[in-house]
């Protein structure tokens, strides 16, 4: 895949601006990243947006220069679908919408998109305003930092272009403090991992590969892939917040993960059976601190979050019959979601699905 | 041939006349009146299209006259979109973002992104919007184009599934779908499906993702079917079971509607049948490997057979032949070709020169899984209880037997009998 350039003068599109003096690390420069496809998009400090990219197996810190908030927070943009394949001249068919991400410095919500397919297939961020209105981002003359993923295969087949054909697939990626968390799977041998990040990326732009298990479910330690996650504070410490297949929601402490570790989480909730969680975030209200996610057969779910302090209990170690741990109720009036992110202190943007195609929202937090 | 309708038309009431202009034809018009553009008497600008390839198409707006173009280097470009646009479909629908360029005397658009065959496109000019802005319901020059599609007929089959044979186990960790051609991606789970022997579809069979497991080429696939159902004390696995039960048959079936990258179908779709045995959990020991050693001065292949199917992408390159040196102290790695039979149980190496009589090593990946996501360096499920050994049939711990070091290879030497 690559990015489509086109040498005139003038795009009507997002134009980025080379301004602050942010601090992306020594790799830092101004150009057109190198990026080859588009995958989990996430928010850093002051508009910097991280973009991972599977095929060149790195993960992208571009400066937006999106620092004004938006004039408004509230979103209602029916047929995004098909208002996004107009302005990319395409048919719907041909866009695939990869990630939601809010920049909470703007308030202005990011989506990452492949366009085509096969060797035509381009990646393209764009950006939708409150009114709904879907620029793409310019990127010919951006600040950019990349931190490539480190490789853990020695020997490799390569494919007619002398790309490695053993590649990891990047599922989420999360920033928290200084830290961004990477999580993984390859398309060839069974490995699900979850990587650190220092961001300011340092020089080498490598990060910390590290094992994941949970032993929650009896006695069987698993190695299931992360679907999606987020980063909480419990007792002042920074954790990772990590749901998986058939919904488990384990914690990790983020100081934990350092390099050639093996991390066994701790079980604090389990969501219900034959279930895909989607995507989460976490945000604060009347006083406590509550998870939001998105399901793919159990709707959305808004779960306590406090009793994960210190006076927690122990976590889940025994087989349960259908839902444990942490308590949580279904938001019956939200339906179809695939993306959620938090939207200022007191909203949510969501992305439905439905009959009549997609529709990004916003929502009074639950 | 593309064809093209042009039509004169009032905002809001679009359609009044239109006739049919073939694009070539637009095309050769605007080529022609180009030489004459810079003196040319203003007042009639007009649509053209200077170059009708997908790739790089070029709209322009010609016959401005010098003061409409004074103004228009002074303006903000921003606002161009609203008197010169392209549009899929309808002029209702967002411009087509654009780039925008002053050249000598016309405005030239192209599409940020390369036009899409088969695609209705409308391309707008407003000369009442150019001339003072605020005329935003004077007339419209609307171009409406479509471009043929090159191919239609499909080409692009599935080559090849692995595992290729028909016994699988109860946990299979996943499938590899080979195609002929590039494929589309994010829509797989769409167009393939697990069937039991029912002909019923076998719910929430595979990990679903969000980002596929394609080959950079987007020419193979990876299926994984979900550890959550696999691990056989986890939760969904006793409660819903394997995807895949044991003792009976089950197909792989691929649509033959799913989209090449050029947006054709497969030339047919594709119903892979197989049968399920015992799940494997052991280890794949390369103790227990057969070998047929070649000869030196020969091209001979190396073979060896498993004794069992292991990953076929796997194979391709965990294994690996090097010659060492004298002294062991230095090593040249052996080029030569990989080949896989029966069911990926044995791997064949036939060497581009000829062996030599001296000591050379067999290199294993200690990540090289067999089909149940059995590694050398790690079994697929570790009971905590018994001490981080494998699970045997019936989940009862095996011996232990503890994980190899994950960056260990695994390492045998032997000489080319002369």
């Amino acid at each position: 895949m690559r990015l489509s350039v086109i040498g005139l003068s003038l795009l009507l599109a997002a134009s980025i601006a080379p301004a602050a003096n942010l601090d992306l690390g020594p790799t830092a420069q101004t150009g057109q990243p190198p990026l080859q496809s588009v995958g989990p998009i996430a928010f850093g400090p002051d508009g910097v947006l991280f973009v991972a990219d599977a095929e060149s197996a790195a993960v992208f810190a571009i400066e937006t220069g999106d620092t004004e908030a938006a004039t408004s927070t509230s979103y209602l943009v029916e047929g995004l679908d098909a208002k996004l394949a107009a302005v990319l001249g395409a048919s719907s068919d041909s866009v695939v919408i990869h990630d939601l991400a809010v920049n909470p410095a703007s308030g202005r919500a990011y989506l990452s998109i492949t366009r085509g397919a096969g060797d035509d297939a381009t990646p393209v961020l764009a950006r939708v305003e409150p009114g709904g209105e879907i620029s793409v981002l310019e990127l010919e003359q951006v600040r950019y930092a990349k931190a490539e993923l480190p490789n853990p295969v020695g020997e490799e087949a390569k494919d007619r272009r002398g790309r490695p054909l053993r590649q990891e697939a990047i599922t989420d990626i999360a920033y928290s403090d200084g830290k961004l968390l990477v999580t993984g799977l390859s398309n060839e041998e069974f490995s699900s991992n979850l990587r650190t990040l220092q961001f300011p990326f340092d020089g080498v732009g490598k990060g910390a590969s590290i094992e994941v298990y949970h032993g929650a479910h009896g006695q069987w330690e698993t190695h299931a892939p992360v679907r999606t996650m987020t980063t909480i504070e419990i007792d002042d410490q920074s954790h990772v917040l990590a749901a998986y297949t058939c919904t488990p929601l384990v914690t990790f402490p983020v100081d934990e993960l350092t390099d050639g570790t093996k991390v066994t989480g701790s079980t604090v909730a389990e969501l219900g059976n034959r279930n895909r969680p989607l995507d989460m975030f976490v945000y604060a209200k009347d006083g406590k601190d509550w998870l939001l996610i998105a399901n793919s057969s159990r709707g959305v779910m808004k779960v306590d979050l406090a009793s994960l302090g210190p006076q927690r209990k122990a976590p889940i170690t025994e087989p349960i019959e259908d839902t444990a741990g942490l308590e949580y109720e279904t938001i019956a009036s939200l339906t179809g979601i695939e993306q959620l992110d938090r939207l200022g202190s007191e909203h949510a943007l969501v992305l439905e699905r439905g009959d009549s195609g997609v529709k990004l929202r916003s929502i009074a937090l639950p | 041939m593309s064809r093209a309708r042009h039509a004169i038309a009032r905002d809001r009431g679009w359609a009044t006349t239109s006739r049919v202009v073939a694009i070539a034809s637009v095309l050769a018009a605007a080529v022609a009146a180009l030489p004459a553009a810079s003196s040319a008497a203003a007042g009639s600008p007009r649509l053209a299209t200077l170059e009708p390839e997908p790739a790089g198409f070029t709209l322009a707006v010609l016959g401005l006259d010098r003061a409409q173009l004074e103004e228009l280097r002074a303006s903000d470009r921003s606002g161009w979109p609203q008197w010169f646009s392209l549009h899929v479909s309808d002029v209702a629908n967002p411009p087509v973002a654009a780039r925008y360029a002053l050249v000598d005397d016309r405005v030239e658009l192209r599409p940020r992104f390369p036009l899409e065959r088969g695609l209705e496109y409308v391309a707008a000019f407003r000369p009442g919007v150019l001339a003072g802005g605020a005329d935003a319901d004077g007339a419209a020059i609307l171009e409406q184009f479509e471009l043929p599609r090159v191919d239609v007929t499909p080409t692009t089959r599935v080559i090849a599934i692995q595992p290729s044979r028909g016994l699988v186990p109860e946990n299979l960790l996943k499938f590899y779908v080979h195609f002929s051609a590039p494929m589309t991606r994010g829509r797989a789970y769409r167009h393939l499906r697990i069937l039991d022997s029912r002909g019923r579809e076998v719910e929430l069979a595979f990990l679903e993702l969000e980002y596929e497991l394609w080959d950079p080429e987007s020419r193979r696939l990876t299926l994984l079917f979900d550890p959550g159902r696999l691990k056989a004390g986890l939760k969904p696995h006793r409660e819903v079971g394997p995807a895949l039960a044991g003792g009976f048959d089950f197909a792989l079936e691929v649509d033959a509607d799913w989209p090449d990258a050029e947006g054709n179908p497969l030339r047919q779709g594709l119903v892979h049948e197989f049968w399920v045995g015992p799940p494997d959990y052991e280890q794949p020991t390369p103790e227990s490997w057969a070998w047929s050693q070649p000869r030196a001065g020969t091209r001979e292949p190396l073979a060896i057979g498993f004794g069992e199917p292991l990953d076929g992408a796997l194979l391709q390159h965990s294994l690996w032949v090097v010659e060492l040196g004298e002294a062991g102290e230095t090593e040249r790695r052996i080029e030569g070709v990989v080949e896989l039979a029966q069911g990926e149980s044995i791997w064949r190496f036939t060497p581009n020169e000829p062996w030599r009589p001296t000591r050379h090593e067999l290199r294993v990946d200690p990540l090289l899984e067999d089909l149940a996501g059995n590694s050398l360096a790690r079994p697929f499920e570790v009971d905590l209880a018994g001490g981080g050994s494998a699970v045997t049939e019936g989940s009862e711990p095996a011996p232990a037997r503890g994980p190899r070091s994950g960056a260990e290879l695994w390492r045998r030497s032997f000489v080319p009998a002369p």
